[in-house]
């Protein structure tokens, strides 16, 4: 044998092994403490800002007649910033229009029959907005005329009936003149005094008030008419909140004048003087976020996808240097690549680990070895629900196409192809569904590793051929355990932002298996498994055989029966 | 004091139990200390590759059971009529199968053109009536054997008919009608741990552990069994039918030891398992070899392995493991 054992070999393998693992460990460190020096990354370059990626469809139907179709579109405001905007409605004329530091798009046709859809995308970053409302501010007693208009009672913010001057009264004591103190009791009385409800039609102030339940808009005119009536300027916000997936609803909440600032406040979800990241401003005031030609059986849906980007600015500045992680993200940039690819290619190796730690460490058995990496990258794009779906389906499916086949003996490259087919047509089928249903997500499932899963259908099959059903879901079970894992690893923002500014930490990954590879000890689920045996031998050192047997010695043996 | 007397024998019992789990082998040890440094890849094929591997330990005087009739090519299957006529009774086999799977049992004529086969679906331990195949259901089965369905590697294979092997009284009694075998594990040469697998209804008439089967450890110097597991855990009574597990001796042992030492001394491979079918016309024949041994001979003899052969390597960066 070539592999001896003894002499130096082992002490000489156990230093290189060790001297590799500190080379990946310390050139990336130096490579960073370079970027971080000499090159200047700072914050800004390796947390990359979140990009949020909004899509409106409407459609709607016209009978043969004219169509107009008007919708609020996002401002710029010192606390987002609107990157890019899309439309795509073909056949109709397009406008946009400024009203009152509003922004209005406004779809036209002159002659509409049978179904149409406009699609406006844009793509939006937002901070999040905290104000600070000193204690010794109080209301002025007169306002620049401008802000007028927001301390006047309108058709749905009652703010001078007797009924909201009453519950104004009741909150807020007489004499009471600090603005900080009145906000916080008119808030505190909307945010808890008011049941929330799931409701999409508009609700007026006096009714949110006389009903003790209303949803975001009839606690935001609630609100506004209460701290109007209390002599604070206070302006309707109508905007979205920006959340990866898809929904149909907007949302409603308020700023009030304060020391020359309009403070954002949300009742309903109980942000007082602030307003989270995740809050997009589209329009002031009260008119609807869409307004449209009526009869037209008008639908809406946004759909939302978060992205990682670099600001422009930092790109530019940073690309004159060698050595640069910039200069690949630019080479992806010509290429068309966008920075998620890139994210994912650098996320991949992790998820490789993640995988390696569920085998060798904890003894989970999965279908494939890197497929639940894999599945977690696709998984990205639907969501675990649908992801999952998705793979349930493709088994299920694949395993009874497989079954139907058998009878017809087939050789094996060809009868994969069939089964390839049927993944395809799984996947396209839930793509057609997420669209019918609205439910965008579930399209991404035509990103999922067809050839992989048409793989594990087969594997999939034996097992269950071999080993039977039991054992072959209890596999898949850790298999899905091991996908969710790489999910939660490799959709952890800021391992992606690190990795992304600093690519030479892929290096620390190897050293990482290196370390693992040569660990030679028990698995956790060898633990269990071996239980029993570790008991009987710990119970009796030395002599395990001859000991304890659980056999019936009988005749043949009579003597050594106790 | 007596608190801390009670503490202490706490602490030595976690500490016997920590020792007794170095000594036990996982998947890791095995690969890393076991397979990995003693068994060159390059001598895969040898053992993966069963027609092979007969032709090798032939060679080396080591008894086989007698292959009937190869089929390496599609062609080959025209001649499928006459080579079961000679051979009504026959084990078809994949020559590079995996884990038992793709073995077709053939157990005489039924009808012209029809044969008795081992039930269907195994996996399900359906224990049906005999089941039947005809000329052309055995043609299909030869036909996914080609092709590579039960390969290991999926690659084209080839079939080959062997004669269908009758365990020898005292071990068929572990499993009437069932073959059983004996499983040695060889360490560079020399036996360290056998065991004797058999069949039940669970593991579908298959010999694997994994798959159900009990497992017998056997004591190395008399071929005694010492114990039984079924599913990894001791057991005294069989899963089947709840009847005490009578203790045997394996028969034959020191001619089963030292056909072990022979197929190790033919083949080069450093880690081994040897699995050996007592026969009851011919004798001990080696069915198949195993460059990657399984782990539950250890529990079945109440053993760890590295408490009787030494880690190849010692342990990784990471601690743990045999020291």
């Amino acid at each position: 044998m070539s592999n001896d054992p003894a002499g130096v070999g082992e002490a000489v393998r156990r230093r290189i092994t060790l001297a590799v693992i500190l080379v990946l460990l310390g050139l990336p460190t130096l490579l960073m403490a370079y970027k971080v020096t000499v090159l200047g990354y700072g914050l800004r370059l390796i947390v990359p800002e979140e990009r949020y990626f909004v899509n409106v469809t409407m459609s709607f139907e016209g009978t043969g007649e004219g169509v107009d179709v008007r919708v609020a579109l996002p401002i710029e405001t010192p606390r987002q910033h609107v990157v890019g905007e899309w439309v795509d409605s073909p056949g109709f004329l397009f406008q946009v229009a400024q009203q009152r530091g509003n922004r209005f798009g406004k779809w036209s046709h002159p002659k509409l029959g049978g179904a149409a859809s406009v699609v406006y995308t844009f793509s939006a970053t937002a901070r999040q907005e905290r104000y600070v409302i000193a204690d010794e501010l109080t209301i002025p007693e007169a306002y620049p005329e401008d802000l007028l208009p927001d301390l006047e009672a309108t058709e749905l913010i009652q703010s001078t009936d007797p009924a909201v001057m009453a519950k104004l009264r009741e909150l807020v004591p007489a004499g009471e003149r600090r603005i900080g103190r009145t906000l916080r009791a008119l808030f505190d009385f909307v945010k808890d005094g008011l049941k929330p409800l799931p409701f999409r039609g508009t609700t007026d102030a006096l009714t949110a008030l006389r009903l003790g339940e209303a949803s975001c808009g009839g606690k935001s005119r609630l609100l506004a008419a209460l701290t109007r009536a209390a002599g604070i300027p206070t302006r309707l916000v109508g905007g979205i909140l920006l959340e990866p997936g898809s929904k149909r609803t907007s949302h409603l909440w308020v700023e009030a004048w304060v020391f020359a600032h309009w403070v954002p406040f949300d009742a309903l979800n109980n942000h007082f003087s602030e307003l989270p990241a995740d809050y997009l401003v589209v329009y002031y005031g009260e008119e609807p976020l869409f307004t449209h030609t009526r009869d037209i059986n008008f639908q809406y849906a946004f759909k939302m996808k978060k992205r990682l980007a670099t600001p422009q600015d930092v790109l530019d500045a940073l690309r004159e240097h060698p050595l640069n992680a910039i200069n690949v993200w630019q080479t992806f940039r010509q290429a068309h690549i966008s920075l998620e690819l890139l994210k994912i290619i650098l996320m991949i190796p992790f998820g490789g680990l993640i995988v390696v730690l569920f085998r060798n460490f904890i003894g989970l058995r999965t279908f494939g070895t890197f497929l639940p990496a894999l599945l977690a990258v696709s998984f990205r794009e639907t969501g675990i629900l649908w992801g999952t779906a998705v793979l349930l389906t493709v088994l299920a499916v694949g395993i009874a196409v497989v079954r139907s086949l058998r009878g017809l003996h087939l050789l094996h490259t060809p009868r994969l192809v069939v089964v390839l087919v049927a993944t395809v047509c799984v996947l396209l089928g839930y793509a057609m569904l997420g669209v019918q249903l609205g439910q965008l997500e579930a399209a991404g499932s035509v990103l999922f590793p067809m050839v992989v899963l048409s793989l594990t259908v087969e594997r999939f099959f034996i097992y269950v051929e071999e080993s039977g059903w039991r054992e072959t879901l209890l596999v898949l079970l850790q298999t899905m355990i091991a996908v969710l894992g790489c999910y939660a690893v490799m959709n952890l923002f800021v391992l992606q932002a690190v990795l992304l500014a600093f690519p030479e930490l892929l290096m620390a990954v190897a050293a990482a298996a290196i370390a693992v590879g040569s660990y030679a000890g028990l698995r956790l689920s060898e633990l269990f498994r071996f239980a029993p045996l570790a008991a009987a031998i710990a119970m009796e050192p030395g002599s395990a055989v001859g000991g304890a047997t659980g056999l019936d010695t009988g005749n043949a043996d009579r003597e050594a029966a106790p | 004091m007596n608190a801390m007397q009670r503490l202490q024998a706490w602490v030595d019992a976690a500490r016997r139990v920590r020792d007794a789990y170095r000594t036990i082998a996982g998947i890791n040890g095995r690969n890393r200390n076991l397979v990995k440094p003693l068994n060159p890849r390059s001598q895969y094929p040898l053992v993966d590759d069963k027609l092979a591997c007969k032709h090798a330990l032939s060679a080396a005087g080591v008894p086989v059971p007698a292959t009937l009739a190869v089929l390496g090519r599609m062609a080959d299957l025209s001649r499928l009529p006459e080579v079961l006529s000679c051979h009504p009774v026959a084990a078809i086999k994949p020559s590079r199968g995996l884990g038992g799977g793709g073995i077709l049992l053939l157990f005489g004529e039924r009808a012209p053109g029809q044969y008795w086969r081992q039930p269907e679906s195994i996996a399900r331990g359906a224990e049906s009536a005999r089941q039947w195949a005809t000329i052309g259901e055995i043609r299909g089965h030869l036909q996914q054997i080609l092709a590579g369905q039960f390969a290991m590697d999926r690659r084209d294979d080839v079939a080959f008919l062997e004669e269908l092997l009758i365990s020898m009284p005292e071990i068929d009694r572990l499993s009437p009608g069932h073959v059983s075998d004996v499983r040695i594990l060889v360490h560079r040469g020399v036996p360290v741990l056998a065991m004797t697998r058999a069949p039940t209804r669970v593991s579908g008439g298959r010999a694997n552990l994994h798959q159900g089967a009990i497992g017998y450890g056997i004591d190395l110097a008399d071929g005694r069994a010492v114990a039984a597991i079924f599913r990894n855990r001791p057991i005294g009574r069989h899963p089947d039918t709840g009847l005490p597990l009578e203790a045997f001796v394996v028969p034959r042992w020191a001619e089963l030891l030292d056909i072990a030492r022979r197929c190790a001394a033919a083949i080069p491979l450093g880690y081994l398992g040897v699995d050996i079918v007592l026969d009851r016309r011919h004798g001990p024949l080696v069915l198949e070899l195993n460059a990657r041994p399984g782990l539950a001979i250890q529990v079945a003899n109440m053993r760890g392995l590295f408490s009787l052969v030494r880690p190849e390597l010692p342990s990784g960066v990471i601690a743990g493991g045999a020291a």
